[in-house]
């Protein structure tokens, strides 16, 4: 099996290793730098759960491999807080109780924050619930989840 | 409850670590020499086993043990206090395969 080395920013440290070619950017995060926060949840792109931001923008690291990311400023949950102050989204979140059993959280709060950068100027539940069509949540029915980046709007764009 | 708990929203204590990527699901433990389970399912509705043959599935690489029907009549788990006791279907049905 063909391997590559394969090196990039992540959270801001950089980081290098030798892959098999087919290495998908979720297995490359979760089993090669142990960065489990960003999670799998099915086999098909549908659910979210994997997203991350690369170059700022929320992807599904599922669907990309790890050598297409080669050099690129890649971001996770656990970059998110700085020390032990929560990013805004994050704080929103548990405010809101915006999260049940958690799994979908990281995806749903990387898929977040670029909803909000997005529309900065702003923004509504309609437009929230179109654009969080890409993360599923099995257990809080979304309604939460809107609330929360709602308010983290408020806060982020104050 | 201390007074005025009731009808206050508080914080769940979980929220810290599903929040910042740090929650331990199943997927994300790993131990050194940790194995993993396969369920093997039967390939049909209802049926009568006659007789199961592990031999081939033991012998392909990475096997490290393969457990039937029979392994569970001889040693059941204990039934939770509390629940009937429920006799797997294992037995009847289906396998249990480890692989690491």
């Amino acid at each position: 099996m063909a391997t590559t080395t394969v090196s990039m920013t992540v959270n801001g440290k950089q980081v290098s290793a030798d892959v098999e070619n087919r290495t998908l950017l979720v297995q490359y995060l979760r089993e090669d730098l142990g960065m489990t926060g960003t999670h799998v949840g099915c086999d098909t792109t549908q659910c979210g759960a994997c997203t991350v931001h690369i170059g700022g923008l929320p992807i599904k690291s599922c669907t990309i491999l790890a050598r297409q990311v080669e050099g690129a400023d890649v971001k996770t949950i656990e970059g998110l807080a700085d020390g032990d102050t929560l990013h805004p989204m994050q704080e929103a979140f548990r405010e809101n109780h915006a999260l049940q059993c958690g799994f979908c959280t990281p995806g749903m709060v990387m898929s977040a924050i670029g909803i909000v950068e997005r529309n900065k100027d702003s923004l509504d539940e309609k437009t929230v619930r179109e654009e969080l069509e890409g993360n599923f949540c099995r257990c809080t029915g979304y309604h939460n989840i809107v609330k929360a980046i709602l308010a983290a709007h408020k806060e982020m764009t104050a | 409850m201390p007074d005025g708990a009731i009808g206050t929203p508080i914080r769940r204590r979980e929220d810290q670590r599903f929040l910042t990527g740090t929650g331990q699901y199943v997927d994300d433990v790993n131990c050194p020499g940790q194995t993993y389970a396969w369920m093997v399912r039967s390939s049909v509705a209802h049926a009568a086993i006659k007789r199961v043959d592990t031999s081939k599935a033991e012998a392909a690489p990475g096997v490290v043990r393969i457990l039937t029907g029979a392994d569970w009549a001889a040693k059941p788990a204990p039934s939770v206090r509390a629940l009937p006791s429920r006799t797997p279907c294992l037995t009847r049905l289906a396998q249990k395969v480890s692989t690491p």
